[in-house]
């Protein structure tokens, strides 16, 4: 799997929570996994299919997920908020993966997605296929996200 | 006041929509989950605009929109999607798409979209 391949939801990631929830993602390192198991608590799946064929999960602790809900509908009641948080996430899991589609696409290219699945468990156990993962970590003010890239040309 | 329908799988995303619709003096009539379903709320509520998501289980918003179109060649479709791709927006203003809108979206730019529209 080459490196360019996370690139466009590295660049999407920082664009989309900036815009979105108005939070700073930096980057902290890359990592190359086999059979990845996301090392949080929710986790958004979302698959690749058309040019590009695959799978990206989002992984985040449960109370930088809430944390990044609260910013992102900063009006509505903590209760409001609970009831939307998985919804909210997926939203912005969709984002990036959207808009890093834009990226990989180019002029000529089509990638579609599938709808947002959530995971919610300690350590779910995902099989990415026999496609090698890229695994990048960012921090932000709220913790950790971790954004896991298992995709290739068709 | 017009009426809009919003298609969206992610229910967040209607949530918002709503508010900057309401704020923007429209009404929203309806709200579907995915593409069967908002053909369905389609030919019942008659809605003046709808608000089409792409991603969408059961049936996608492009081919949601196609089976409208085929019943209602007037229907006013606005996509509101998180995929921009070039290739995708020829296509979708091909089949008959008004607009093309990439999430996240700007409020004004919605609320501009559908008044055109509505023209
Ligand atoms: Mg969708």
């Amino acid at each position: 799997m080459q490196v360019e391949y996370i690139n466009p939801f590295i660049i999407s990631a920082i664009e989309i929570f900036e815009k979105v929830a108005k939070i700073e993602l930096k980057k902290s390192n890359l990592t190359v996994k086999k059979g990845t198991t996301p090392e949080n608590e929710i986790s958004i799946v979302i698959g690749l299919s058309g040019d590009f064929m695959g799978q990206v999960v989002y992984s985040f602790k449960r109370h930088t997920a809430q944390r990044v809900v609260s910013c992102m509908m900063p009006n509505a009641s903590a209760d409001k908020q609970m009831a939307y948080m998985e919804s909210a996430i997926s939203s912005m899991a969709n984002m990036i993966t959207g808009r890093a589609t834009i990226l990989l696409a180019g002029k000529e290219k089509i990638i579609y997605i599938t709808p947002p699945t959530v995971a919610i468990s300690a350590k779910t156990e995902m099989k990415y296929s026999d496609i090698p993962t890229l695994s990048t970590e960012f921090t932000s003010r709220f913790g950790t996200l971790q954004i896991n890239v298992a995709i290739r040309p068709k | 006041m017009a009426s809009i329908l919003l298609a969206d799988d992610i229910s967040f995303i209607k949530l918002v929509q709503k508010e900057v619709l309401e704020k923007g003096g429209f009404t929203v009539i309806g709200e579907a989950s995915d593409g069967i379903e908002v053909v369905e709320m389609y030919k019942k509520l008659k809605p003046d605009v709808v608000i089409m998501d792409i991603t969408m289980p059961r049936m996608d918003g492009l081919n949601a929109m196609r089976a409208i179109l085929r019943m209602d060649s007037n229907a006013r479709i606005i996509i509101c999607s998180a995929l921009g791709q070039q290739q995708l927006i020829i296509e979708a203003i091909k089949a008959g798409a008004r607009d093309f809108i990439v999430k996240p979206f700007d409020p004004g730019r919605l609320n501009l979209a559908i008044q055109k529209a509505l023209k």
